[in-house]
């Protein structure tokens, strides 16, 4: 008898669930963040390899004639 | 007496944890800066007040036990969360961020080059040095229109390797190092070099480098932002042949002091698969040089800017992001900030000086922001010219 009356006493209605649940989602929402990390330094794109001037710099550079 | 010393103390620590970061609302968030990283941080505006008002030195209890009240949740759970923002924000260690200066010992700078180039930038000439050819090919390719015939400089920029590093110097001092595989690091401090000296404005001057394409109709500039591919630059490259200017290419520099647009004499670089579209406006682009650049994978020609004043510097109208897609229907929306917010900062070089930090939050704060998709290059070029008349 008792330890039913301690169960009545937990319940809730719908109502109040529902209403837990809005609070819940409030509270979780406000430990969510966006980190954003700026660029460490200004830089160009697109980079490009570079093998420490061992490559001929011309690479792959060709005059054109008119083509595509 | 001993309370007057806690009181100075309290005061103190306070400034201390003040000066570690910014706040900013920016539409229904707030924008954190932290001077620690320079970092920054999207919060719930609630979240904010928090570690605004840890920051200000309230008892994080005394904060936990109004969260609980609020929200009527059990003050253990808000506690934790609480004592989460303080850990996060506030016990930080303000000298952990310090940047410890290069050392250069038993660098020499070596005296001759073997590839020297001459630029002229307005009235100033400079003078490139490199090692090699491939180093030269780090940097000449976009300013090979600007290239004049070996003549008495203003200044040097030297670019050489040793230790497996490539090294640049400037006036034979040394400015920075890096290794073979950041060489794109190296090109990026060789434009600020170029920028300090056409604009006479030392790196702390500057609020951030945007990487974007910056077009003017000679009061105001757009900024164009996106992925690579987008078509940042082959837009660019169509409204310069519509008469509006090119202010500057994919490394677009912003002052602090006036957080105008300032100009970046670099050229267009233009896309093989963008050469059909701009052929009939620029056929010298038929004839010119073509690079590869194999990590990358295109090909790449450079279209000289139409803008001959690289002094040029105008304020900015708005942020545009730009996105070509093939058979889109034209269309074009306000955005909201904190997305734009959120696209930008992690494409861009910002200042780490919290003035800088401050403008640059207030100035982002001030534009307004577009989504423009396009397919019909008549229809994009008709909405940007709309955009700079204010009739979205």
């Amino acid at each position: 008898m008792l330890k039913n009356k301690e169960n009545q006493s937990k319940d809730i209605t719908r109502k109040q669930a529902l209403k837990k649940m809005g609070t819940y989602a409030t509270f979780a929402a406000l430990g969510t963040m966006v980190m954003l990390n700026p660029l460490k330094a200004a830089q160009p794109s697109p980079p490009d390899g570079f093998s420490g001037g061992n490559q001929n710099g011309a690479r792959g550079v060709r005059r054109n004639k008119n083509k595509k | 007496m001993f309370y007057l010393w806690f009181f100075v103390f309290l005061k103190l620590f306070n400034l201390n944890i003040q000066a570690i970061f910014l706040l900013k609302p920016i539409d229904d968030k707030t924008v954190l800066w932290s001077s620690r990283d320079n970092q920054y941080l999207v919060l719930e505006n609630t979240t904010a007040l928090l570690v605004s008002k840890l920051s200000k030195g309230i008892d994080f209890e005394d904060i936990s036990r109004d969260l609980s009240q609020e929200l009527s949740l059990p003050i253990k759970e808000t506690a934790d969360f609480v004592l989460g923002l303080k850990k996060r924000f506030i016990d930080l260690d303000p000298t952990s961020n310090s940047n410890k200066k290069e050392s250069f010992e038993g660098v020499t700078i070596p005296g001759v080059l073997s590839v020297e180039k001459f630029y002229k930038i307005n009235n100033l000439i400079i003078k490139a040095c490199f090692d090699s050819q491939e180093a030269c090919f780090l940097i000449h390719p976009k300013f090979e229109h600007l290239e004049v015939a070996e003549q008495k400089h203003e200044f040097c920029l030297k670019t050489f390797t040793q230790n497996a590093r490539i090294f640049l110097a400037v006036e034979d001092q040394l400015i920075e190092s890096w290794p073979f595989d950041e060489a794109h690091f190296f090109q990026g401090k060789f434009s600020m070099q170029l920028i300090q000296k056409i604009h006479n404005k030392q790196e702390d001057k500057w609020l951030g480098v945007f990487h974007a394409s910056a077009v003017s109709n000679k009061n105001s500039a757009m900024l164009f932002l996106g992925d690579s591919g987008n078509g940042k630059s082959t837009s660019l490259a169509l409204l310069q042949a519509h008469g509006f200017d090119c202010i500057a290419d994919d490394f677009v520099p912003v002052a602090a002091q006036n957080q105008d647009i300032y100009s970046f004499p670099a050229a267009i670089s233009v896309k093989k698969t963008s050469l059909d579209t701009l052929l009939p406006f620029y056929p010298e682009l038929g004839d010119s040089k073509e690079y590869e650049f194999k990590v990358a994978q295109k090909m790449v020609r450079y279209l000289k800017p139409n803008n001959n004043d690289f002094s040029t510097h105008v304020p900015c109208k708005g942020l545009v992001f730009i996105k070509y897609i093939k058979d889109a229907p034209l269309s074009c929306k306000k955005i909201d900030k904190v997305t734009a917010f959120q696209k930008l900062v992690p494409d861009s070089w910002l200042s780490p000086i919290k003035e800088n930090a401050a403008i640059f939050l207030d100035w982002f704060d001030s534009l307004d922001c577009f989504e423009l998709t396009y397919s019909n290059n008549n229809e994009m070029v008709a909405q940007v010219s709309k955009l700079f008349k204010d009739e979205l």
